[in-house]
């Protein structure tokens, strides 16, 4: 790159402009324009809900869809789901920062919930394309399929799989959201860097049968949540 | 989950109305492989045939689409749109109700999240602009396609040896994988009642307008 920018500061205070090196200019200036668009991209998405962000989240819960699974707002509001779990009143979210670490300990409380207890997995490809799975839970792997990998399945192996790149990772996240007649819905969410959702494994969902427990578990998994490194601790929403 | 699009679909923000709008655009075409590219994803399958195409789409760092249509020798990749979409998927249906298939999903190209199912079948329309696919009289995976979101699908028949895995992609107009779903997979357990039903969609696939020109 020193060499490009060498050269093309050269040509740029070259009167002469003669294009000896064409070929070698257009090169170094798309090489530099590249690095330049690189170096100089949008910061990294921001997981966490601004204020004005977080009063949409909270109105949502409180007046349209009470315990509404998070893909819902997020396509509603028109927020990343990040956003959206990140935006939830601070009792009902735990904001996680990824690490390798954080999501072991996370998970290592989800094994407990028991490899045959029943929950629901769900993605949202894009945050446009919604699956909800009825399934057991993914245990996690000591060992992954390659070393980027955190990898949980369940104990019918051929039931589901992941492989979750955790450098992939922005949020972490724990939400419980109050639905009606006392139904509550309980996630885990792992979410990206643009804070489209990864996985979430769902302990109860408001308004559905649920495995109790997953909802047992989950509580557990909440309290060993508040002993690990936060994320959104500063600004807005946080 | 499905009433409450239904409701969402009411109160239609104005990211659904510009995506409804969208067509399926040059950006898509252009995410076509290159011969350069089909050359990379050529020796790739050559050194390790019948990849579940996102093991290559993260280690060569590729597009999902490009690298589908780079695999066309396998299959076909073609343009869908929101009325395409449901006649696809009911040669899905025909693969039948209690047939056992896999859905891979790939968030940011880089995870992996890997479930097996019963074949998700087609549900009436409520006009929400979703494809609604229940399995197991609804009392499996409920998933919605956001049908105008969804710009391409390969239809690919991957060998391995005496193994195939035969999977239909789905992708957006970025060329991002939304989900792949496979009548087959090398390596797993498959139900033989699918092989026939993807038969059906390879047929149907094979009549659709190419994405990709004969020139690229």
């Amino acid at each position: 790159m020193l060499r490009c920018m060498i050269h093309l500061l050269q040509k740029l205070t070259s009167a002469a402009n003669t294009l000896p090196n064409s070929r070698l200019s257009a090169f170094c200036f798309t090489f530099i324009i590249a690095i330049g668009s690189t170096e100089a991209r949008e910061p990294e998405f921001d997981a966490c809900a601004s204020s004005a962000a977080a009063q949409q989240v909270q109105a949502y819960y409180k007046d349209v869809r009470p315990g509404a699974v998070l893909p819902i707002p997020s396509r509603a509001l028109g927020l990343p789901e990040a956003q959206i779990t990140s935006g939830l009143t601070p009792t009902q979210r735990i904001l996680l920062a990824p690490s390798r670490k954080t999501l072991a300990a996370i998970w290592t409380t989800v094994n407990d919930w028991g490899a045959d207890t029943d929950i629901r997995i769900v993605v949202s490809p894009g945050g446009w394309h919604p699956f909800d799975f009825p399934a057991k839970v993914p245990i996690s792997r000591e060992k992954s399929l390659a070393p980027q990998f955190f990898d949980a399945m369940t104990a019918d192996p051929n039931a589901a799989r992941f492989h979750i790149d955790v450098d992939s990772l922005s949020l972490i996240a724990l939400s419980d959201t109050p639905g009606t007649a006392g139904s509550s819905t309980r996630a885990v969410s792992l979410y990206d860097r643009d804070g489209l959702l990864v996985v979430s494994l769902y302990a109860s969902q408001a308004g559905k049968a649920h495995d109790t427990k997953a909802v047992t578990g989950f509580k557990a998994t909440w309290r060993a949540a508040k002993a690990l490194p936060k994320a959104c601790t500063s600004g807005d929403s946080r | 989950m499905k009433h409450s699009h239904t409701r969402l679909l009411a109160s239609v923000t104005w990211m659904s109305v510009c995506a409804m709008s969208m067509p399926i655009s040059a950006e898509t075409e252009a995410l076509c492989a290159t011969q350069a590219q089909k050359s990379i994803v050529a020796d790739y399958y050559e050194k390790r045939p019948g990849s579940p195409p996102a093991i290559p789409v993260r280690r060569l760092k590729m597009n999902a689409l490009t690298l589908a249509t780079a695999l066309e020798e396998y299959g076909t990749v073609f343009r869908v749109n929101a009325d395409d979409l449901p006649r696809l998927w009911g040669t899905i249906d025909g693969w039948g109700l209690d047939t056992a298939v896999r859905t891979v999903f790939a968030p940011t190209g880089k995870s992996v999240i890997d479930i097996a199912t019963s074949v998700p079948m087609t549900q009436p329309d409520d006009g929400s602009g979703f494809l609604d696919i229940y399995a197991d009289h609804g009392a499996g995976v409920h998933g919605h396609l956001y049908k105008s979101k969804v710009a391409a699908v390969a239809v690919l028949a991957l060998p391995r040896g005496d193994e195939t895995s035969r999977l239909a992609s789905f992708f957006d107009e970025d060329g991002s994988l939304i989900f792949a779903i496979y009548a087959t997979m090398i390596g797993k357990p498959f139900d033989a009642q699918a092989i026939p039903g993807f038969a059906n969609t390879v047929e149907h696939a094979m009549e659709q307008t190419r994405l990709c020109g004969a020139g690229r």
